[in-house]
């Protein structure tokens, strides 16, 4: 957030268990914070299957996105990409 | 000129999503035409052991030609074939050590012995670096 704050594209892709903070009535969930910070935050299609995650379930502001999209996203020219 | 992505990797098999995530990745970039080197260290050097089998399951009384258990051997030869069909390069260093120590040298063809070295000489030259490591 700090990074989008200061003007820095920041994306944050969530996969695997990451996928389960997508949904918009998780309880505690930084999520609509992140959203605020004006940062773009995708969830791996995938991993939504995995986990029966519906699509009314999915916070409208997160979009699905295919892994194709996370290897764009760390090819593109001056990206930084950190694994957390 | 094809971009290059390196990936290090340290997750043994059939532990943890990030295998199959890591997998997934390389996979993804392989078919956008991407040269793909991987550095696999600590357990991911189990990643490719030409030893591995599939196996049945007692629990749904399926044979092993019914379950058709996935390897990650066959995944990681699967990827060399895709790098071959669509003209690309993957690289797979084993780090040497790290197979020493589990005694896991007997891999598929494909990746190769190497070490920390390489990994350096790879971030320098790639377009991209992504390190998924163990919690």
């Amino acid at each position: 957030m700090n990074l989008a704050a200061q003007g820095d594209k920041v994306t944050l892709f969530l996969v695997q268990n990451g996928a389960l903070a997508s949904r918009k009535d998780a309880k505690g969930n930084p999520l609509g914070t992140v959203l605020k910070g004006k940062v773009e935050v995708l969830v791996d299609s995938f991993s939504l299957k995995e986990r029966g995650i519906q699509d009314a379930e999915r916070h409208p502001s997160v979009k699905p996105a295919d892994i194709d999209a996370l290897v764009d996203h760390i090819m593109a020219k001056e990206t930084k990409v950190l694994w957390h | 000129m094809a971009k290059t992505l390196t990936i290090s990797i340290m997750e043994p098999p059939y532990e943890s999503a990030n295998s199959t995530t890591s997998l997934r990745i390389i996979d993804a970039a392989l078919r956008k035409g991407i040269n793909v080197n991987v550095f696999a260290y600590e357990g991911a050097v189990s990643l490719t052991i030409k030893d591995q089998q599939p196996h049945p399951n007692p629990v749904h009384e399926t044979s092993v030609e019914e379950e058709k258990h996935p390897t990650t051997k066959d995944f990681v030869a699967g990827l060399f074939e895709l790098a071959k069909e669509n003209g690309v390069k993957l690289d797979w260093l084993n780090c040497g050590l790290c197979v020493d120590e589990r005694g896991a040298g007997n891999w598929i063809e494909g990746p190769r012995r190497g070490g920390p070295p390489q990994l350096h000489e790879w971030v320098q030259a790639s377009d991209a670096t992504l390190v998924i490591p163990t919690k």
